[in-house]
């Protein structure tokens, strides 16, 4: 399979602070692979190296499409409407007019969302809010998606929801690397990465 | 799902726009305080437009750079607050990030412009020629550039805060020189729409420079 994305001997400090040791990741099109650790232990410093956010202190970076990271909860602004918010996310990722509305009303229902797809963001629960975010990254289906605890304000059925959503953005050949603190999340992922004070246990 | 540069920008000035329309924040943080500032300095000289009416330029000015610092904080500190700024650098390229930030502060700032000139004219006296209204255009483009590249600062930097008035104010003085210049009676407005257009020329090369590092976390 063709590698999505490529990290070779990837470290970050911040100052002093060692975030994340080199580490090297191979992310092929349509594998899921799950980062886990304690608060603090460098997943969600990966993470954001991974998706091109943050330049790595050494090491290299290779992606082979848009990466985008998204943690529960954001991605939209608070005074835009649920659906308007994913069809403007899918304008400036450039799908085209014609599909931006086929492709937002399908992942509004796949997230539950259609009966609150004309209310405000800032009239959204925390977990509603988590299923938008997952609906932005699924509307879009990026080369790389860079899941940071993406079921954290999730209820049962939300995580439920979530697990599908992975599945579904690899089927599609999306490269899916997800931070968790749930072992039993995703148990059929394709690799599993556990950090522990910035260093691979 | 290729677009080019262009096209990224025209949509990013397209959702600050949409932004704009469902929350008005600029125009509740502009609008009050343009109106409130010409109508106060009319009263406070007492109606005087023999003495306000050959200042009306600079205080337009005036306003459009004060107006201005609020502003800032819609360029990135609130699409950090809201947790967007990510996915918008995913999406978006910094070049089409920058366009489309800046095209929408212009618009932002030429309206307060307008609105200023309108009520200095109904309020003060004022009288703008040509020269003094393509001032306010090609001016406040400069101005919206500086003011996009000091958003990115105060986003990435909270204790700079402080630093903006200091910085911003000193950086628009061109647009504020000019400005007010080309729109004077008896002035040729020519060669001060010219070093405006350098100003904004300036402003752009420098944003433009100074972006990757803004960007950088």
């Amino acid at each position: 399979m063709t590698a999505a994305l490529d990290l070779e001997a990837v470290s970050r400090r911040f100052g002093t602070r060692l975030a994340l040791a080199p580490l090297n990741l191979r992310l092929s099109r349509g594998s899921v692979c799950t980062v886990e650790g304690a608060n603090g232990a460098g997943k969600t410093t990966l993470l954001r190296i991974a998706a091109g956010l943050l330049a790595p202190s050494t090491g290299t970076r290779a992606a082979d499409g848009m990466a985008l990271y998204a943690r529960s909860g954001s991605g939209a602004r608070a005074v835009d409407r649920v659906d308007g918010s994913v069809a403007r996310l899918l304008h400036l990722a450039g799908l085209p007019r014609s599909e931006v509305r086929r492709r937002a009303d399908d992942v509004l229902c796949r997230l539950a969302l259609q009966p609150l797809a004309e209310r405000r963001v800032d009239e959204l629960s925390a977990g509603e809010r988590g299923r938008l975010s997952l609906a932005l990254v699924a509307a879009v289906r990026p080369a790389i998606a860079c899941l940071d605890e993406p079921t954290a304000s999730l209820d049962v059925e939300g995580r439920r929801l979530a697990a599908e959503v992975v599945g579904d953005l690899a089927a599609v050949g999306c490269a899916v690397l997800v931070a968790t603190h749930d072992p039993d999340l995703l148990p059929d992922a394709d690799g599993r990465l556990v950090l522990t004070a910035g260093l691979v246990a | 799902m290729n677009r080019s540069a262009a096209q990224q920008a025209t949509h990013v000035l397209r959702r600050e726009l949409a932004l704009e329309r469902a929350g008005r924040e600029a125009l509740v943080a502009v609008g009050p305080f343009v109106l409130a500032s010409v109508l106060l300095l009319g009263l406070g000289a007492n109606a005087r437009t023999d003495l306000l009416r050959p200042l009306s330029p600079t205080l337009v000015w005036l306003l459009v750079l004060s107006a201005a610092l609020p502003l800032a904080r819609g360029v990135r500190a609130v699409e950090e607050d809201e947790d967007c700024w990510d996915t918008l650098r995913c999406v978006v390229t910094p070049g089409a990030l920058l366009a489309g930030k800046v095209a929408a502060l212009w618009l932002q700032l030429a309206a307060a412009w307008a609105f200023a000139a309108v009520l200095a004219a109904a309020a003060l006296g004022a009288r703008w020629s040509a020269g003094g209204v393509v001032a306010g255009a090609v001016g406040t483009f400069g101005v919206a550039v500086d003011v996009t590249l000091f958003g990115l600062l105060i986003g990435s930097s909270r204790r700079r805060v402080g630093l903006l008035g200091v910085l911003v104010l000193p950086a628009a003085l061109p647009a504020l020189l000019a400005g007010t210049q080309a729109a004077s009676p008896g002035v040729r407005a020519l060669p001060w729409l010219a070093l405006l257009l350098v100003f904004d020329l300036v402003a752009t090369a420098l944003a433009w420079a100074l972006l990757p590092v803004l960007l950088e976390e």
